[in-house]
């Protein structure tokens, strides 16, 4: 309820203003100083960034308002008390009533307020002790309720609807933008000193000296990025997730230079191409003749043998990052399955299986399939949410 | 450089050099030779494209350059580098001597002190025998080198910043393979004619083996292609090519063998296929008489 009330306090931009005006009384109530050029700055400021991100916007907020480093304590707790969605339920009395400010905050007793943010600073475990004044426990957990974005963050990507999708597309677009790197023999100029010389540059620079050489320039070894290969399931029992993932191969195809996908259900799909030509409506309308096996059954084994048989070699497998997405429903063999994935594993530079419903925490690895491959794959992830996607982005990355 | 008459002549100067070519290759020769165009040859490993380079060395009598390239490939080895040590002394002499900055630098950036590495190798001919110049297995390399190539290939210069471009009086012979373990880029293709090369048929393989390997039993020859070729339309992980095939014709020559049965083939089949799940799946149909023996 709360958070529905935030979610459309914040949709309605004219109330998000309210709110943030609210927010910066709040902060004066504790002593922060606040000019009106400040609220003007961070009113243009928002415009800029996405405030659907926590981070961002806290950040955003923290340089416009808070001026004494001293203050920052009280800042951060104010913040995250005002903004965890807590009092989100006056926002919406104060969005719709067109009450003042004060009325507000009159209203929600900021004297105890201030009084817990102070409190707080000096023992957190008093706050709790002191909360009969509200109705609920205040969250100083500060994980939260942020906005709707949060709880779309943690659903299911098997429950979106169609505006979820939508919503999730930003976050989405992001994981596009992974690198992963790889050292190469290639060496570059290095601005530190490094193990290699750069004799060439060496030379030139000291032909004033005589051959003396006096300052030396160095090479370092150039990174490029790390091939990934994505091999995603869409068959009948991933066909809740499919678009997606769908959406998530788009982006990464969109970004990422060095990327190859193909998505499979009985028979394998190279989509590369087709998703970096066309737009994500086109990538659906042309699906349906470019993909027969669409939500069809599954043959993990086939699909990974016609990789590994006909495209391993062409996409240049070795030395790449192989993510398969399955849940690991295979109506095939379970022999061929665990000889291809053994050979792909042997090829890849190392292999990830993404399995959206491994999320919950009763998750079995039950499913024939994953039973089979799991010996051969380097690293199991869940992938049901973005918060899933977050962290799967982040272990690619330290790959490095 | 002398023009070829017709694509018949190429294909008989290829066999007379023990290389039996299909008309397709033929033609891809011919044009290349008579237009001079790099010639980019692609196919599985083992088809013979690297040979292409080597007969058509011998055949134009001229030198064959050839750059074999991996992963990480640079300019240093690939077109030139300067001599550092040599440079340093000289450097030191000019010194003593007490010259300009502008005489050592003159001096020390010299064509002496210029290491050429294959590319410029062949495009820097002293006497008119314009070599042939293979590119070999040019997937290897990574990306950035293709764009080394693509001004030696378009034009036949190469550009040195201390000296300048250095242009090709007569442009060499330039055979470009790949196996395809990735696509190259469209731009280097642009400059080059392509030619796909296939497995050869029954008859050429054939024709191959009893000229490469000479002295080998007809019915054994026979029965060789018609295994390798059985082979190469069963599910396997790598087909084997014709090297592999010319190979298991010397390995059984080399056993003194008269007939090919069963064990022998069981024997010898790591000299045909590289995969162990492979040499089982063959050994499988060779029970089941899946292929015929």
């Amino acid at each position: 309820m709360r958070d529905q009330a935030f979610s459309d306090a914040s949709n309605r931009g004219g109330h998000f203003l309210q709110n943030l005006l609210h927010f910066t009384r709040l902060l004066r109530e504790l002593d922060i100083a606040i000019s009106g050029n400040q609220i003007v700055g961070l009113t243009e400021a928002i415009d800029l960034i996405d405030i659907s991100r926590k981070e961002d916007f806290y950040y955003t907020s923290r340089s416009f308002l808070l001026n004494d480093i001293s203050k920052r304590e009280k800042f951060d707790l104010a913040f995250d008390l005002f903004w965890s969605g807590y009092i989100a339920g006056y926002l919406e009395f104060a969005g719709s009533s067109q009450t003042t400010t004060r009325e507000v905050l009159d209203d929600i007793n900021l004297d105890a307020l201030s009084e817990k943010v102070s409190g707080v600073l000096i023992d957190s475990s008093l706050v709790e002790a002191n909360d009969h004044q509200f109705s609920e426990k205040p969250d100083l957990q500060i994980r939260p309720l942020y906005s709707s974005h949060d709880i779309l963050r943690q659903k299911d990507f098997g429950l979106y609807d169609a505006e979820d999708l939508r919503q999730a597309k930003i976050e989405i677009k992001k994981a596009g933008l992974f690198r992963i790197q790889k050292r190469t023999r290639r060496k570059i100029q290095s601005s530190k000193k490094s193990k290699f010389l750069d004799f060439q540059r060496t030379l030139r620079n000291n032909l004033n000296t005589c051959g003396e050489l006096i300052e030396l320039d160095w090479q370092q070894t150039k990174y490029k990025s790390r091939p990934v290969i994505v091999l995603c399931d869409i068959s009948g029992s991933m066909e809740q997730y499919s678009h997606v993932f769908l959406q998530l191969l788009y982006a990464l195809v969109q970004d990422t230079m060095r990327i190859e996908t193909f998505v499979f259900a009985t028979r394998l799909t190279r989509m590369t191409m087709l998703l970096r030509k066309n737009s994500p409506h086109q990538v659906l309308d042309n699906l349906s003749s470019q993909v027969p096996d669409w939500s069809g059954g599954t043959r993990i084994g086939a699909s990974l043998k016609t990789f590994n048989y006909c495209w391993s070699r062409r996409v240049r497998c070795q030395g790449s990052i192989v993510l398969i997405i399955s849940d690991g429903w295979d109506r095939g063999d379970t022999n061929l399955l665990r000889k291809e994935v053994s050979r792909l594993s042997r090829t890849a530079h190392r292999l990830y299986w993404l399995n959206p419903l491994a999320a919950g925490e009763e998750y079995q690895p039950l499913v024939k399939g994953i039973q089979t491959a799991s010996p051969y794959v380097d690293v199991t992830l869940p992938l049901a949410n973005l918060i899933n996607l977050e962290s799967v982005v982040n272990k690619l990355v330290n790959l490095n | 450089m002398k023009k070829y008459r017709s694509i018949d002549d190429i294909q008989e100067l290829l066999f007379e050099h023990q290389y039996v070519a299909q008309r397709d290759l033929a033609t891809s020769i011919y044009l290349s030779l008579n237009l001079q165009k790099p010639l980019f040859l692609e196919g599985e490993a083992g088809v013979g494209k690297t040979e292409v380079g080597k007969v058509l060395a011998s055949i134009l009598d001229v030198p064959l350059i050839r750059l074999q390239c991996y992963e990480g490939l640079d300019v240093h080895n690939a077109v030139y580098e300067w001599d550092y040590p040599r440079q340093i002394l000289h450097l030191r002499m000019l010194e003593a001597n007490r010259s300009s900055k502008e005489e050592m630098e003159e001096a020390i950036y010299s064509r002496k002190f210029l290491l050429t590495r294959p590319l410029l190798k062949a495009i820097e001919v002293e006497d008119d025998r314009v070599p042939v110049l293979l590119i070999d297995e040019i997937d290897r390399a990574d990306e950035e080198f293709e764009s080394f190539l693509l001004e030696l290939l378009s034009d036949y210069q190469i550009t040195i910043p201390e000296i300048g471009t250095i242009k090709a009086d007569n442009p060499p012979v330039v055979i470009i393979t790949s196996n395809r373990t990735r696509e190259v880029h469209d731009a280097l293709k642009r400059r080059c004619l392509y030619q796909w090369i296939d497995y050869p048929s029954f008859e050429t393989e054939y024709q191959i083996l009893t000229m490469k390997v000479p002295g080998l039993e007809q019915e054994l020859s026979r029965k060789i292609i018609s295994i390798t070729q059985q082979l190469r339309d069963a599910d396997l992980f790598k087909a084997p090519g014709i090297a592999e095939t010319l190979d298991w014709g010397r390995a059984i020559q080399s056993m003194d063998q008269q007939i090919l049965d069963e064990e022998t083939i069981n024997a010898t089949l790591g000299v045909v296929l590289k995969y162990q799940d492979d040499i089982l799946q063959t050994r499988n149909l060779l029970e089941s008489k899946k292929i015929d023996a």
